[in-house]
């Protein structure tokens, strides 16, 4: 009621009883406050102008700068975490040097991830230790982030 | 080479269960005979009495090399199972498993049997003289045959390397290394051609151990290129078990050069009695290389 409140959605006759009893009553005073600061706090997160869109209320506007900010987070900087994520748990096994050139072919979305390691893998711990490194890769790694 | 020693019987529960424990326990054994070897040739110095360096090599010296050959071969073996058929490395590490197999023969038969140390059970049961075909037996598996699979073995080892994107180039200083195992080597050839042509008799067994040498120029060569290729990868778990094969392969290099040297004199004594101190080191090598392989499995699998 009060984010509606303070966008104006509210008819004109709920706008000026709510306005009166916030004049009156101290504790709704500071809980629109507080409100208006969380809002505000939010849309410097997502990096939205609060000016932009002027025809939209306040809590739509940070809805879609949400989505949006989500959108462009999962692009490119979650397959970076795959990958370094991965390169944490094989460079132990492979050593540094090995692992980076391996992950150095996997493209940036994290594609193809397993199958140019686990052939290395397969080569010198054999295939079922490489399927369950594979697998704890998979899971602990890229299931987790995505 | 120093005499060797039989198995322990070691009680279950003194046998390491993991392989971490398995190199730990190795690393150990190594570290306390090389700190005892100082001890040893003072206090053989200062009494002047052989029997310290006797003793210390014939006892505790060939106990600890039957100890890591033992360790090898079994631990070879646990390797040999984590690989499916059709893998390269179960190649790899059959061979291996079956150099191993013939270097504990060769220790056994060496240096325990017919040693006349108190290890020697022939000496409490057998008043005659001890079979010679044990000796010679002994020299076989733990020279031509082990050094033909060692070979065969780490050949497949290599492949996997270039399988795997990762060809090891060897450098100067290898080259240079290299040559000058080469060049021992035709000394060492010239050395025998000159005993026989002055009346030195030879038999089967010298004549069967003669590809010995050259196989450990061989095995000298693919550990050199092994350590560049595990170099080439970085310092990680399967890196180790190839580069514990090229430390044991070069000390093996180093203590036949000395047993060639005190052979032909140039090595005179006492000092020749320092290449004894360089086959434990060497087992150790070949022990430490399946312990660091099943490590690496068993963190890979268990992470």
């Amino acid at each position: 009621m009060l984010i509606r409140y303070t966008d104006g959605e509210l008819p004109a006759g709920s706008l000026e009883r709510i306005g009166a009893h916030l004049e009156r009553c101290s504790r709704c005073r500071l809980e629109q406050h507080r409100l208006k600061s969380r809002l505000a706090a939010a849309a410097g997160t997502v990096g939205m102008d609060p000016c932009s869109e002027p025809g939209k209320t306040l809590l739509d506007r940070v809805i879609t700068a949400t989505r949006g900010w989500d959108a462009a987070r999962s692009a490119a900087p979650a397959s970076e975490s795959v990958k370094r994520q991965a390169a944490g748990k094989l460079s132990p096994l492979l050593g540094p040097r090995a692992t980076r050139r391996i992950l150095e072919t996997v493209p940036e979305n994290g594609d193809g991830l397993l199958p140019a390691v686990e052939p290395v893998l397969a080569l010198f711990l054999g295939r079922r230790a490489a399927e369950e490194i594979s697998g704890g890769i998979a899971k602990e790694v890229i299931v987790r982030i995505w | 080479m120093p005499d060797r020693a039989l198995p322990l019987a070691s009680p279950r529960r003194c046998v390491p269960r993991s392989p971490e424990a398995w190199a730990s326990a190795v690393r150990t054994a190594v570290f306390v005979f090389v700190v005892a070897i100082p001890i040893v040739y003072a206090a053989w110095r200062l009494t002047g009495n052989d029997a310290w360096i006797e003793i210390f090599f014939r006892v505790p010296g060939a106990l600890l090399l039957l100890g890591l050959a033992g360790t090898a071969f079994r631990l070879s073996v646990a390797v040999v199972r984590h690989f499916s058929s059709g893998e390269p490395l179960r190649a790899a590490w059959l061979l291996i498993t079956g150099a191993s197999g013939c270097d504990l023969a060769g220790t056994v038969c060496n240096n325990v049997l017919g040693s006349g140390s108190m290890l020697d059970p022939f000496r409490y049961l057998w008043r005659g003289p001890v079979p010679s075909w044990l000796g010679d037996a002994g020299l076989l598996a733990s020279g031509s045959c082990r050094m033909a699979l060692l070979a065969a073995g780490l050949f497949y080892g290599l492949r996997a390397y270039r399988r795997a994107g990762f060809p090891g180039r060897l450098a100067v200083s290898d080259r240079v290394l290299l040559a000058g195992v080469g060049l021992y080597l035709v000394r060492e050839a010239w050395d025998t051609a000159v005993a026989i042509r002055h009346g030195a008799s030879v038999t089967l067994v010298e004549v069967l151990q003669w590809p010995a040498d050259p196989l450990l120029w061989m095995l000298l060569a693919e550990a050199l290129l092994l350590f560049r290729c595990a170099q080439s990868m970085g310092k990680g778990r399967i890196s180790r078990v190839w580069q514990a094969f090229s430390m044991g392969v070069f000390l093996l290099v180093v203590g036949d050069v000395g047993l060639w040297a005190t052979a032909y004199g140039y090595l005179p004594w006492p000092w020749s009695s320092i290449t004894w101190c360089i086959w434990v080191p060497a087992a150790a090598g070949f022990a430490l290389a399946p312990a660091y392989q099943l490590e690496a499995i068993y963190r890979a699998t268990q992470a």
